[in-house]
Parts: C-alpha cells; sequence; structure tokens
C-alpha cells in the first residue's frame, strides 16, 4: 500500500533516505511545473523547488501536519520562493521584465499557446493559480482548495474568472498567419 | 436556469473538451452572450491543451535529486525522541535499583537472603521484647508496631552503619560511621523490630 506523504515525511523524519526519495518522486515534477509557470523561467523554478524540499528535510522545518497537509505546505514554499526570486530579480534589474521566458520559445512552438502562456504571466496570482493548477495540472476543485487552502466555491469562481480573462486576451491576440492574410 | 447557470455548465463542458449538451446546445442558440461565451472557452481549450503537453515532462534536472540525498544523508539530525525514552528508562530502572539497594541496606526486607538466624524467633513471640533483647543483645526499634501473638519474624544478617542505626532511632554513641555486621528482626510487614549488632561490645 502506498504511504500518504505524511507517513513519508515521518519516516525523513528518522533518516529514511528511501522515504525522500519516494517523496521527491512524487511531488517533485509537479511542483517544478508549477513553479515554471510562476515563474516562466527553469532557474528560479529548479531553484525553488530544490529549496522547498531542503527546508523540508532540515531538523527544524516548520510543516506541521494539523495546519494541513504536506503537499498544500511544499506548493506553498514554492509560491513564496518563487515570489521571492521575482522581487529580488525585479530589484537588482528595476524596468526589465523578469527573466524573459526562456521556456516559450523551446517548448512552445504554437503562437495561440505562446500567447496564453504571456496571458496567463499577467493574470493575478490567485487567478494563475487556479488555472495551472486546475487546467494544466489537472487537479480536481477538491484538491486544489485543499493546497491553497479556501473553500472550493472560491477556486471555481477565480477559474471561471481566470479563463474570462484569458480568453479576452486570446481575442485580442491575432496570429500572425491571420494577420498576413488579411 | 439563468445565463449564470448556463455559463457554469458551459465552462465545465469546454474544460473537459466536450461538446455542448443539447438543452445547452439550444440555449446558445438563443442566447449571444452565451454563445460569445462558449465561443471565447471553446477557443481557450487548444492552447491549455497545447501548454500542458509541452510542460507535462518538465522537471528539475537529476542532478538535484542527487544533490538532495546527499545533503540529506549528511545532515545531523536529533536523536528520534524514542532514543530518549529508551534512555530515561534506564536511568530511572538503575535509580530506582540503586535506591532499593540502599533501603534494603537499612531495612532489610523479605526478599533480603536471610542469615543464620542468631536467637529463635519464637523467644520473641513469645516473651517479649525488651527482657529477649537485654538478654540476647538485642536493642527494639522504638515506635513500631508491636510483634502480634504468632507473628512469624525473620532474622537476618548484614551490614549497617551507625548512621542507619540512628535512623532508626537507635541511641549508638561512639560508633557514628562505623560499620558493623547486625541481626536485624524484622516482622511480617519487612519492617525492623530490633537490632543486634554482632561483636560490639559497647553496644
Amino acid at each position: 500500500m502506498e504511504l500518504s506523504d505524511e507517513e513519508l515525511y515521518s519516516r525523513i523524519r528518522k533518516g529514511d533516505q528511501g522515504a525522500l526519495a519516494e517523496l521527491y518522486e512524487r511531488r517533485e515534477p509537479a511542483l517544478y511545473r508549477y513553479a515554471l509557470q510562476l515563474s516562466g523561467n527553469h532557474a528560479i523554478a529548479e531553484e525553488a523547488t530544490h529549496e522547498a524540499f531542503l527546508q523540508l528535510i532540515q531538523p527544524d522545518a516548520r510543516f506541521d501536519a494539523r495546519r494541513g497537509s504536506l503537499e498544500a505546505y511544499l506548493y506553498g514554499t514554492v509560491r513564496n520562493l518563487v515570489r521571492a526570486a521575482r522581487r529580488l530579480q525585479a530589484a537588482e534589474s528595476p524596468g526589465e521584465p523578469a527573466t524573459e521566458d526562456d521556456i516559450v520559445g523551446t517548448l512552445i512552438g504554437d503562437e495561440m499557446t505562446m500567447a496564453l502562456y504571456a496571458a496567463l504571466r499577467e493574470l493575478p496570482v490567485a487567478y494563475r493559480d487556479a488555472v495551472v493548477l486546475c487546467d494544466l495540472e489537472e487537479r480536481s476543485y477538491q484538491d486544489v482548495a485543499k493546497l491553497m487552502g479556501c473553500p472550493v466555491g472560491t477556486i471555481r469562481s477565480r477559474l471561471y474568472r481566470a479563463r474570462q480573462l484569458l480568453a479576452a486576451k486570446l481575442r485580442q491576440h491575432k496570429p500572425s498567419s491571420e494577420q498576413a492574410a488579411r | 436556469m439563468d445565463c449564470q447557470q448556463w455559463t457554469d455548465e458551459l465552462v465545465e463542458c469546454a474544460r473537459r473538451g466536450a461538446g455542448p449538451s443539447p438543452r445547452l446546445g439550444a440555449h446558445l442558440r438563443d442566447c449571444p452572450p452565451c454563445r460569445e461565451r462558449w465561443n471565447a472557452e471553446e477557443g481557450l481549450h487548444a492552447p491549455l491543451r497545447k501548454l500542458r503537453v509541452a510542460l507535462a515532462r518538465e522537471r528539475s534536472p537529476e542532478i538535484r535529486r542527487r544533490q538532495l540525498l546527499e545533503e540529506f544523508a549528511r545532515l545531523e539530525r536529533p536523536q528520534p525522541l524514542v532514543w530518549f525514552g529508551w534512555a530515561w528508562g534506564a536511568a530511572i530502572t538503575a535509580l530506582v535499583a540503586v535506591a532499593l539497594l540502599q533501603v534494603g541496606r537499612v531495612l532489610p526486607g523479605r526478599y533480603a537472603v536471610p542469615a543464620p538466624a542468631s536467637i529463635d524467633a519464637e523467644d520473641f513471640v513469645g516473651a517479649g521484647f525488651v527482657e529477649i533483647s537485654e538478654e540476647n543483645g538485642f536493642v527494639l526499634v522504638p515506635y513500631t508496631r508491636p510483634l502480634a501473638a504468632g507473628e512469624s519474624v525473620w532474622v537476618v544478617r548484614q551490614e549497617l552503619n551507625g548512621a542507619e542505626l540512628v535512623r532508626m532511632g537507635i541511641d549508638f554513641p561512639g560508633a557514628y560511621g562505623q560499620s558493623f555486621d547486625a541481626d536485624v528482626v524484622l516482622g511480617e510487614d519487612g519492617l525492623p523490630r530490633a537490632v543486634h549488632v554482632v561483636g560490639y561490645q559497647e553496644f
């Protein structure tokens, strides 16, 4: 039977390296993608995800199972680390957009998808979280509500509003092929 | 259903990538605002799916996993509480054992190995302590319950020192700090009733 995240964490606290490897394998890819969606930058995503796990294994880690799930804790840590990295980046190079999307060119070949990606990055964080977790990670409303620590109805309405904003942005965007045809 | 409810439904249909249900389809034909929202939602579906596919295999490089596991192996973590539990348990057991040994030296009980009786215990039961103690060199331990008629006694020999005798309430002038072999008379309750210090004439 598969151990829960919290059970794995309990083993990690006792020094079980196998439990850490299992938890990492289970949670790291989605956390990394989440960080990538938030930051648009591989280096920040990589660093934030790694740091979140590093913090988790420290003897003085602040995770408390009574306050929420381990997964929610990890997402919260990654979110905070990405925000901190972006703030730092903005402070170091004011006026420049936060590291330009190094994933866009390499991973997304389609113009509309690139436009969507750009629009996604402009959404307020709460709306972006809803789209990333519900639509891109395909998590249920209930899961996302637990991860974000808010009611299901709030997630549903955020997603509704976020999709409305994204659709409006995409309507403004005309693919160059369409423009060329005119 | 009003348009808000239809919109909720059409958003869910679009998210699933499914076409509108017949009822929703009928509403979309009659309601331009909902039809517009449906078209916008449908327009989102394809790029969202492409974005999902594009990022699906993304994850941190393998070296990050190795670094984490190495860091974990290097960490000095506090010993689990269970270890402390055992340590405390062992320490308490040792303390209790030492305390019992100490008590046993002062108040030898039923668990002490009886030394050969130096007197006949029946004499104590029948005749009373005062006469017997005087005759046999025993001194009564003061303020203790008198032995009942027929009560069994143990006489055990063990090493006592002057301080221990004083704690029992027996005055032993000049012998404080010295150790002696003594026969101690114990009642059935394990408490001492009389002491005979062996080979100490002044007693």
